[in-house]
């Protein structure tokens, strides 16, 4: 019973989970947002101290729960365990279970070391490596680049016979590759977490899951927890060969509770009904020796983000626009009908990252973001994507060859669950509101490739389209009004949109890009 | 319809079983009388007993008075033919489907249309040479061919470039005559741009010349602009500089309401110069009508489409020698073939039904675009005509979301902007126009477009700002 409540529970939180990310109607946020709210590092790097105090709660009083239930990579290695256990060539490891006490464990020291250092990587603003294994934000990372764009192309399937039976149901939407690195991350973690739940049961989970050894520390002294009955235990081994956490000692009686992630399957497996999920009875933890039971926290601690060799950046910025700009040449026309062809925009290498708009700051992002890609997911615009960059990696940055951050839109401060971006207000008049006045970003004039100098025609494109009002266009020649216009950028005015990046007519570098500034403010 | 089922009838009588038939229509129907008869008739001899279509006749010709051609009042334009899939082009960009173009050109042919007009511009230059496949599968004295001297760009109107694609027409339309050639689409850009392209060179000249040689029998013009251009072509036919075998006018009951059109007309009337007529739908604009204009001329002939009123007007008017129709599909042809075959005038009354039909469809604020592709490719990339298109379908179907208090605001903004972006793709739409106003001058309609797609494109920012 307890293992079917723990099952139901756990799918609805997988599948809850999983929907945040596949979501494409934006809809789905509203009714299962707190569902990525609850999960642990985000909360802990958005010191969301409700939940935290919850998880620690729960943990302290009746162990990895949330291992089982809340976690959605957890959830996902039940099910290749299972699937593993199902596939087994030996019948009796099919029937009676696999598993060995101990088998795949790492040493405590090794364990907790693992945990000190990324405690360290955190203080110090190291997070990366720290996301890269957190089981949530690597969960995200998967579904978002390696699933999501099969369910955007099953999509434009449906899009399709919509378009055909003049339905507006679905619609087509841009299936592309927001981050070659991130994909390779994804895939790799992927296999690794595979392979591990594949022959291993849980071991990533108790070997290399920051998130499972810090609840694993916590959960040592559980007041309740499975309980063994050595009177009525036969010592026959059936549920230490159920436990995918490889938890218990069946000879001895124990059960390691830093391990045992409340799945409950050893309550079925056993026969002489020796095994009890309650309070605590004495001697009966494998583990009883005294630990510094330390909570894991991000302490703002300072950060040490290296100062960018800013002028070598530059000069390789400048050097890639000046030497790719081609600017498009009207072609002159001889016969009706046809289109232009069209080069794809490329990006500029930015000296500063642009942030999501209520990221605050760069360090702020650097700090909380935990990689998870909710954000990229939600972004309707295909202006979000992890960077490659080695100081935010995985982290998400802006950019404007697909589109640009459009005035009515905040998806991405709605759904961070990790406080790495921060809801623009209550309301939606109030988060269109704060958005238009929010500098995330300032758009730089690049005068060699713009359409009045390269190609002598006027053009004020970015003019017309900026949101904000920021750019007028002013005469090329000072000494002479009549001369072509070209735009002339208030930076005060200017919020970083990427409109005009966006629309610039000139590929496949734009004549005006937008750089990122360090900390957002309000104008 | 009503011979066929008569002559069937008469056949059944005669069989001996028109008494029975009438008996079991009785018993069967509980009706007596006509219907009931074909539906008998019908499941005696398994056939279909009529389609509720009139049948295709006799074409109406009319005859041309300088070289007594006769000519079909229908004409075929070969500036909307069909395209095959996307994906299936040739290599050379040829997208038209030779097959489905070849089949329609052989039943027009088939129901007396004899004119066929094409230009080196048209179908990204692809139209000459797919009319010249289809057409020269037939004996040559059984059409007519019109194509047009449609040097635009400047580089093509020197007097070397302009000869060569006089050669080139020949080439691709597999004749050594061409039966009707035009000046391509002059007037606009006033007498410089037609001194630019006819006159320096000296080409008007060696049209004349190429005439004499046999090379062209009827040499005229087609004309889209104010009447300056076209007063001064007049002039010069009446002085004897040139003479004009015919004129190539945009005509069509919606235009008529404006002045130049009819004093065009009738200026060519006066000189019995014959008028082959362009534009008669609008490019589609005067079939796709907001349902209630569909409505106001279906009740008059319910069985009549909205093109054929646009036809019936035109061959009403007696110097009208030829309408050109760009039939993209065979059920617009056989429509118009239905219209034609004979051509059955306005009468008067029907003529003054038109005029307010007229009016209604100009209370709408469509764009006047014919869907022609003379503006493109747009140098930026922009999809000019599926952006008009688009937009002109949406005011038609009243589907412009217009006041968010509008309970349907929502649902209808949604729409728009979903079938907006089906439309046109991102990158193409009406926010990339940078004002260059090349398109401008290409307009044979004269449609300030970057203006236009300015207002649609800031309609649609502000849409997207209302969520």
């Amino acid at each position: 019973m307890m293992k079917k409540i723990r099952v139901a529970l756990a799918l609805v939180f997988w599948l809850g989970v999983t929907l945040l990310f596949l979501d494409l109607t934006g809809a789905a946020h509203a009714w299962l947002g707190w569902m990525a709210k609850l999960q642990f590092l985000p909360a802990v790097l958005a010191v969301n101290v409700g939940v935290i105090v919850l998880i620690v709660a729960v943990t302290l009083l009746i162990g990895r729960l949330y291992c089982s239930v809340i976690c959605p990579l957890g959830v996902m290695q039940d099910g290749i365990s299972w699937l593993a256990g199902k596939c087994n060539r030996d019948k009796t490891k099919r029937r009676f279970g696999r598993f060995h006490y101990s088998e795949w464990k790492l040493g405590k020291g090794a364990r907790y070391g693992l945990l000190g250092f990324f405690l360290v990587a955190l203080v110090f603003g190291m997070g990366t490596c720290v996301q890269l294994l957190a089981p949530y934000s690597s969960y995200g990372r998967m579904v978002t680049t390696i699933v999501r764009p099969l369910v955007d192309w099953l999509n434009n399937v449906c899009a399709g016979w919509c378009a055909a039976h003049e339905s507006y149901a679905f619609y087509s939407v841009e299936v592309w590759m927001r981050s070659l690195p991130a994909l390779i991350v994804a895939v790799v973690s992927f296999v690794l977490v595979f392979v591990m739940s594949w022959f291993g049961g849980r071991a990533y989970c108790n070997s290399i899951c920051p998130v499972g050894t810090v609840l694993g520390l916590l959960s040592r002294r559980s007041l309740v927890r499975i309980n063994i009955d050595a009177d009525k235990c036969s010592g026959c081994g059936l549920c230490e060969r159920r436990c995918k956490a490889m938890a218990i000692d069946s000879k001895n009686h124990t059960v390691d509770t830093t391990r045992c992630v409340d799945c409950f399957d050893c309550l079925d497996a056993c026969n002489r009904d020796a095994l009890s999920f309650g309070l605590a009875k004495k001697g009966g933890n494998a583990d009883t020796k005294d630990a510094d039971t330390k909570e894991a926290g991000a302490k703002a601690g300072g950060n040490n983000a290296g100062t960018p060799d800013q002028s070598r950046r530059s000069f390789i910025a400048t050097a890639t626009a000046l030497a790719a700009a081609s600017v498009v040449k009207a072609q002159e026309k001889t016969t009706d009908g046809g289109y232009a062809i069209l080069e794809d925009k490329k990006p500029y290498r930015r000296q500063t990252e642009i942030c999501p708009p209520g990221a605050i700051s760069l360090k702020n992002v650097e700090q909380k973001c935990t990689g998870c890609m909710l954000c990229v997911s939600a972004c309707p615009n295909n202006v979000l994507r992890p960077s490659s960059s080695l100081s935010s990696f995985m982290k998400p940055g802006l950019s404007f060859e697909m589109g640009h951050c459009r005035p009515e839109c905040h998806a991405c401060s709605d759904v961070c669950p990790a406080g790495a971006i921060i809801p623009l207000g209550k309301t939606h008049e109030e988060k269109m509101a704060r958005k238009s006045s929010l500098k995330i970003g300032r758009a730089v004039w690049i005068k060699d490739n713009c359409v009045p100098v390269a190609d002598g025609r006027s053009c004020g494109l970015c003019s017309r389209r900026c949101p904000a009002g920021a750019i007028s266009m002013v005469a090329l020649n000072p000494d002479d009004p009549k001369s072509l216009k070209v735009p002339s950028v208030d930076d005060e005015r200017c919020i970083g949109c990427g409109a005009c990046e966006h629309l610039c007519p000139v590929r496949p570098f734009s004549a005006i890009h937008v750089e990122g500034i360090e900390v957002q403010r309000e104008l | 319809m009503e011979t066929k089922n008569i002559d069937r009838r008469e056949f059944l009588r005669r069989a001996g079983i028109a008494s029975a038939v009438v008996g079991a229509a009785a018993t069967l129907n509980s009706c007596a009388g006509g219907a009931g008869t074909d539906k008998v008739a019908e499941a005696l001899t398994g056939e279909h007993v009529g389609t509720g279509e009139k049948e295709i006749g006799e074409m109406t010709y009319r005859t041309n008075p300088n070289t007594g051609d006769r000519v079909s009042l229908l004409g075929y334009g070969m500036m909307r033919l069909p395209q095959v899939q996307k994906g299936q082009e040739r290599a050379d960009g040829n997208d038209l489907d030779q097959e489905q173009i070849n089949r329609l050109v052989d039943y027009a042919l088939e129901h007396g249309v004899n004119y066929y007009d094409t230009s080196p511009a048209y179908c990204k230059g692809f139209s000459e040479e797919a009319t010249g496949t289809a057409l020269a599968r037939h004996p040559r004295n059984t059409y007519f061919i019109a194509t047009k001297l449609s040097n635009f760009a400047p580089q093509q109107q020197t007097r070397e470039e302009s000869q060569k694609m006089f050669h080139n027409s020949l080439r691709y339309l597999k004749t050594d005559y061409i039966d009707y050639l035009l000046l391509h689409a002059i007037g606009g850009g006033g007498m410089d741009n037609f001194n630019r392209r006819y006159m320096d060179n000296g080409i008007l000249d060696w049209l004349v010349e190429q005439k004499k040689a046999g090379k062209i029998r009827n040499l005229g013009f087609s004309y889209h602009g104010d009447l300056v251009v076209f007063d001064e072509m007049m002039k010069w036919h009446d002085e004897g500089r040139y003479h004009w075998d015919f004129v190539q006018i945009q005509m069509n009951y919606v235009d008529w309401n404006n002045e130049v059109i009819a004093h065009e007309y009738y200026e060519l009337e006066k000189r019995n110069i014959p008028a082959v007529i362009m534009e008669p739908l609008l490019g589609g604009r005067l079939v796709k009508l907001p349902t209630h204009v569909v409505n106001h001329l279906k009740a008059r002939r319910p069985s009549d489409s909205p093109a054929s009123w646009a036809f019936r007007f035109l061959g009403t008017y007696p110097n009208v020698m030829c309408s050109l129709s760009g039939m993209t599909y065979m059920e617009h042809l056989q429509d118009n073939l239905r219209t034609h075959c004979p051509l059955e005038p306005l009468s008067e009354e029907e003529m003054t039904y038109l005029h307010e039909t007229a009016k209604l469809i100009q209370k709408y604020p469509t764009v006047p675009c014919n869907d022609c592709k003379y503006c493109m490719p747009c140098p930026y990339g922009l999809d000019i005509p599926a952006i008009l298109l688009h937009y002109n379908k949406m005011v038609n179907e009243g589907s412009v979301p217009k006041d968010q208090q509008d309970p349907q605001y929502q649902e209808m903004r949604r729409k728009y902007l979903i079938s907006y972006d089906r439309a046109v793709p991102a990158v193409r739409q009406a926010d990339r126009c940078v004002g260059c106003r090349v398109c401008v001058s290409h307009c044979p309609q004269r449609i300030n477009i970057p203006q236009t797609l300015e207002r649609i494109a800031s309609s649609i920012e502000e849409m997207k700002r209302n969520v």
